[in-house]
């Protein structure tokens, strides 16, 4: 198992695709550090989502009408001098971003494989069908979890050299965060991970997954409206889990979104294994 | 007692409704060079899937290396294979492909996978990337993977596919090297059998999933070489007749009512004559031998018919 992993991260580090992935996680940062204030990527919200008009106050006394006049670098200077504000755990909020590199992750390590047809060279050794999903689900794993840990304490470190130590948590505390968003990130890998094995198609897997969170969430949303579904529910999504877990949540919640997230490893994995395991080899 | 490589009993291979194997039987012997000869369709990639774990079997039993389902897995290390069209990444060079593969079969001995691209001539190319290949040099490369660990036994589907004729010599000529001086099996699946031929020493022959025939390259030279016929209802007699008046030793009793005189300018009205003059009677003397293509419809219209 461990060669496999050695070769598919030798193969994966010769390619130009990781590399993309890990600078467009580094432009984020840089981005988010800059504006103080984390970026998103194609989010949804769903559940309550309340009204805002431009003469609503959003800070220090500044209305929406005149924060959208203000230029980029005026903007920062207001932000850096917020109160009780902690950019990193805030940055750690919007993980939901890093999907987006999960995906580019789970390509290269598994659909690749199929797409190219290579993975005839590997089952005809002595690797069985077995050894080689979980050797590339331990792969999928790991590079994204490195991605999240490298995301967040990069973060953590330009936020605290660039913007100082008023919106910085400290270091325990960032890393008692990220430990907390653990499962969900989990469950996200195993959903690519799942759909990556069931697809075996980089073109097909594209397809599923670069809009699967979306239209999720629209779906999602569409059932609030149309079944009188009671709110509470939506704090179950994943990338609302994400956000509630920096927030000091309480036992309860984080309890039920763990089972939530361990029905999802367990349900998209399993799935990934018997869509794999029969299947035939083209 | 030679060694048996691989063997097949029965094998079976169906999806859905259509049938790809149907008890197929074969042997292969350490030391073999194993031709499986057949049409486009005709089951030979699927044998070779089955073999290397690519596919399951429908019915039937293998063995590889004496050892079957879950042991003959492990045996598998000791088999280099090239299956349908060469798969590399396209992004990566010659040697990188390599190079992966071997920290995948945990190959610590870096100069095999230089060793492996001489062997294919190679080695000028190592540094340009797969997907530049032509489909001859993609072709070499998918047998220089096969060639890696030094395998006991090769297994390559169509390996002369999109090379030219002096490639395809350069390649028998390192098969039978191989074989020779490493005493490494290959079974080598065509559709072109002139080429087969001169690098096989047994053959299958296989069409619509079935068996035809398992001969040897002496029996498929008998089979084909230019003789005269004898249909004879006392082959006995007929022989004695043949060695006695003729002095020829170069014959073959086929079955009970042929024989088959393999004298190259022996006259078949003579022969006749010979045999009718010492009271052997004939009922057909006729000239016959076939090319391997005309042996190989003869096979296929006699399952048809």
């Amino acid at each position: 198992m461990i060669n496999i992993i050695k070769a598919d991260l030798y193969r994966i580090f010769k390619g130009v695709p990781i590399y993309i992935a890990l600078g467009i996680t580094v432009l984020m940062i840089s981005v988010s550090i800059y504006m103080v204030e984390p970026g998103h990527i194609g989010q949804v919200n769903i559940g309550d989502v309340s009204t805002v008009s431009s003469q609503d106050e959003v800070m220090d006394g500044l209305t929406i009408e005149v924060v959208n006049n203000m230029s980029v670098s005026e903007i920062r200077e207001l932000m850096l001098k917020k109160e009780d504000y902690k950019l990193d755990k805030d940055i750690l909020s919007a993980n939901m971003n890093l999907y987006y590199m999960f995906i580019f992750v789970a390509a290269l390590a598994v659909t690749v494989d199929f797409s190219a047809g290579s993975i005839k060279n590997t089952l005809s050794s002595a690797i069985d069908r077995k050894k080689y999903f979980l050797s590339k689900t331990a792969l999928v794993f790991g590079v994204c979890l490195l991605m999240f840990f490298l995301n967040t304490y990069i973060s953590y470190f330009a936020n605290l050299v660039f913007n100082g130590k008023n919106l910085s948590s400290g270091i325990g505390e960032v890393t008692k965060t990220s430990l907390m968003q653990l499962p969900p990130m989990l469950a996200l890998i195993s959903i690519l991970n799942g759909v990556a094995f069931m697809t075996k198609k980089t073109s097909v897997y594209n397809l599923i997954a670069i809009p699967l969170v979306m239209v999720f969430q629209l779906v999602l949303s569409l059932a609030f409206t149309l079944f009188s579904i009671n709110a509470k529910y939506a704090d179950y999504e994943l990338q609302v889990m994400i956000g509630k877990l920096v927030n000091d949540p309480s036992d309860g919640y984080i309890l039920r979104s763990y089972i939530v997230c361990a029905v999802l490893i367990l349900v998209f994995n399993t799935a990934g294994w018997l869509s794999f395991r029969r299947s035939e080899i083209r | 007692m030679r060694e048996i490589i691989m063997q097949t009993n029965r094998l079976c291979k169906s999806y859905k409704k259509f049938t790809a194997l149907d008890n197929v039987d074969m042997t292969v012997y350490r030391g073999d060079i194993y031709g499986l000869i057949g049409r486009n369709g005709a089951g030979k990639t699927t044998v070779m899937k089955i073999m290397t774990g690519l596919t399951e079997k429908s019915g039937g039993d293998f063995e590889i290396f004496s050892k079957k389902g879950a042991e003959a897995q492990n045996e598998k290390r000791r088999i280099g294979c090239l299956i349908e069209n060469p798969a590399f990444f396209g992004n990566l060079t010659a040697y990188e492909n390599l190079k992966y593969y071997a920290i995948q079969k945990g190959i610590s001995d870096k100069s095999q996978i230089d060793e492996a691209l001489s062997l294919v001539s190679l080695s000028d190319v190592k540094n340009k990337k797969f997907r530049k290949f032509s489909l001859g040099m993609k072709q070499r490369l998918g047998i220089a993977f096969a060639m890696l660990d030094n395998p006991d036994l090769i297994i390559l589907d169509e390996p002369i596919n999109g090379l030219d004729p002096i490639g395809i010599s350069e390649l028998r000529d390192t098969f039978k090297k191989l074989n020779r001086e490493r005493d490494i099996t290959f079974i080598i699946s065509s559709h072109i059998l002139s080429e087969l031929y001169l690098t096989a020493n047994r053959f299958l022959i296989i069409d619509k999933g079935r068996v035809l025939k398992e001969i040897t390259k002496e029996e498929l030279d008998l089979e084909c070489m230019r003789c005269i016929a004898v249909k004879t209802s006392n082959v006995k007699n007929a022989a004695a007749v043949i060695e006695k008046e003729l002095g020829i030793c170069d014959y073959k009793v086929i079955d009970s009512s042929e024989l088959r005189v393999y004298q190259q300018d022996l006259d078949p009205e003579m022969l006749n004559k010979t045999l009718f003059e010492n009271g052997v009677g004939v009922s057909s003397v006729y000239e016959t031998g076939i090319s391997l293509e005309d042996y190989f419809k003869s096979l296929i219209g006699e399952v048809r018919s």
